[in-house]
């Protein structure tokens, strides 16, 4: 373990921020940290790195007990802040100078690992502009690279993506996945899920400062999953086949609509070839798809909301 | 490592101080600009003899105390660098740094002094070139400047540590600059009263520094009143290094 919370509590003022937090980040893994706004994501962040301290609880970083103010244990963090948080007058080249060189890194090394990261966010060639005049993308790019030119071991991203088109967020993606390779673990917190269905190979999610599920996506959709659904288009579309799917084990529903069905069978039912067996005894089928359950099922099982909707109302 | 820390820091304060373009048109250009307009305006006005020993007596006085009412004001720099490192969200990057909060205050606060007290140089420089201000003993101004800097340094970190907003915090500071101009009689005659006479020579820091200043050249008449002026900065000083640690202390670790 490389990371790890367990019974966590705080408090601002009337309101549990977080309500006994427990969770285990391991070596090398991308934990997905997930839940709507206000559901504690940013305190989990601030506390585990040290920035505020919680009121009760124990939290562990590489091996030790994390406080606050523990210089040693900073040395080995990264912290993406939701917010860009570079300095709008110094050049790109300038803020990872100055964020490299706070955590110690100097002389031969520092250029070399600027030059490194620079290269790794993609911003080489803009090395020398401040970031005023980069794009939005570019910006939580150079966001991201300060955090990185320090070389940390376990890296904490807190919603880097905020507001970047889609070219941007699947070049920040693949990097965050370049990165685990390279050795760095991962606490990655997102209001979009399929960034963290994606990316991450466990998955925590909170609602209301509690822990309501983790695990990995595998796990989580087999919490929920009550039933399988397939759609198949026939070519021979009829009542009688509907019959034949209905007498298929397990199914519980046939829903018809010209050539089109969809069969709803029980948990386990596995019926997906049996399905595609009937049909084509009846002439050619043209598509077929078994619906799984995604992480916004489960979300949506789990806390009752939709993730987007709660982003919208804020 | 924490000496180190200082260093990285404080490069980079100055090297942010330095882009702040706008911050050295305000603190270096406008004093000349209004020196020069204000030192036209009353020469025009007056029947006094303007020069002695080479030197334009308007321009001396209007020079010295610009100076001084930018140096009280340089504190803003520092107000506005807190601000955007300690409450903006840039602070939990830095907190979540190895760099302690105290280094980051300490090590800005040194650049911002530094850097102050170069644009008061600048002006002393630029007003002796180009509008004949005496300033009298060179190495007593420069040694005010940094005084009265320090001064402006810890008073709008305390404004800062009181106040939280940066705002207010800032209109108070120029405030505080100014109304020490006033009493200081830079920018009308005041009442020749007891009082009035004793805050135009000893009653604010500005009114100090000017004094020192005055009486380190042939304007002066005692060199231990200088001395007593100097003592009594470093007092102040001294005072408010003070509150700034206690203040410090509580509100910033």
């Amino acid at each position: 373990m490389i990371a790890g919370m367990q019974n966590v509590v705080k408090r601002f003022g009337n309101v549990q921020a977080l309500d006994h937090v427990s969770f285990a980040i391991h070596e090398g893994e991308i934990l997905g940290l997930l839940g709507p706004n206000g559901a504690g994501k940013t305190t989990v962040i601030r506390t585990l790195a040290g920035l505020i301290k919680a009121d009760s609880g124990e939290i562990t970083l590489l091996g030790k007990k994390q406080d606050v103010n523990n210089i040693r244990l900073k040395q080995h963090l990264g912290l993406v802040t939701q917010e860009v948080t570079v300095f709008e007058e110094l050049t790109a080249e300038e803020n990872l100078r100055y964020f490299g060189g706070l955590y110690g890194v100097k002389g031969d090394k520092l250029r070399q690992r600027v030059k490194e990261t620079l290269e790794f966010v993609g911003l080489s060639e803009h090395a020398k502009k401040v970031p005023g005049k980069f794009s939005g993308g570019m910006q939580r790019r150079l966001n991201i690279a300060c955090a990185l030119v320090h070389s940390p071991k376990f890296l904490i991203m807190d919603e880097p993506t905020v507001g970047i088109d889609p070219q941007s967020r699947s070049y920040i993606l693949e990097s965050v996945k370049r990165l685990t390779m390279e050795g760095t673990t991962l606490l990655y917190t997102s209001n979009y899920m399929e960034e963290v269905q994606a990316i991450a190979s466990r998955i925590v999610i909170m609602d209301q400062g509690k822990v309501i599920a983790s695990g990995t996506l595998d796990e989580l959709v087999s919490r929920i999953q009550h039933e399988e659904t397939i759609r198949i288009t026939v070519s021979n579309p009829s009542v009688a086949l509907a019959e034949r799917f209905r007498a298929i084990q397990g199914v519980k529903t046939v829903m018809h609509n010209g050539a089109d069905y969809t069969i709803v069978s029980g948990a386990g039912s596995d019926n997906l070839n049996r399905v595609l067996m009937v049909a084509q005894q009846r002439g050619s089928v043209s598509n077929i798809v078994a619906d799984k359950p995604t992480l916004e099922d489960v979300f949506l099982t789990l806390t009752g909301k939709k993730l987007r909707d709660e982003e919208a109302g804020v | 490592m924490t000496r180190n820390l200082f260093w990285v820091s404080f490069f980079h304060y100055l090297r942010r101080l330095s882009r702040g373009y706008l911050g050295i048109l305000i603190f270096v250009a406008l004093p000349l600009v209004i020196v020069w307009v204000l030192s036209f305006v009353y020469s025009q006005n007056t029947e006094e003899q303007i020069y002695v020993f080479g030197y334009n007596m308007i321009s001396t006085n209007i020079s010295i105390g610009m100076m001084l009412i930018f140096q009280l004001s340089g504190g803003i720099y520092l107000l506005n660098y807190l601000n955007h490192d300690l409450i903006k969200p840039m602070k939990w990057r830095l907190k979540a740094s190895p760099c302690a909060t105290y280094t980051l205050v300490f090590s800005g606060t040194a650049a911002c002094l530094v850097f102050t007290v170069l644009q008061g140089i600048l002006i002393v420089v630029g007003t002796s070139l180009l509008q004949d201000a005496y300033w009298g003993n060179v190495w007593i101004v420069i040694f005010v400047i940094v005084l009265v800097s320090i001064i402006s340094q810890f008073l709008n970190i305390t404004l800062f540590l009181y106040i939280r907003n940066v705002n207010t915090a800032e209109y108070i500071s120029w405030f505080l600059s100014w109304a020490m101009a006033v009493l200081g009689g830079l920018i009308f005659t005041l009442p020749d009263n007891a009082f009035f006479s004793f805050m135009k020579q000893y009653g604010t820091p500005f009114s100090l520094a000017q004094s020192a200043i005055r009486e380190s050249g042939f304007l002066g008449t005692s060199s231990t009143n200088m001395l007593v002026c100097i003592a009594a900065l470093l007092g102040i000083a001294g005072i408010l290094a003070v509150l700034v640690i206690k203040l410090g202390r509580r509100k910033l670790i």
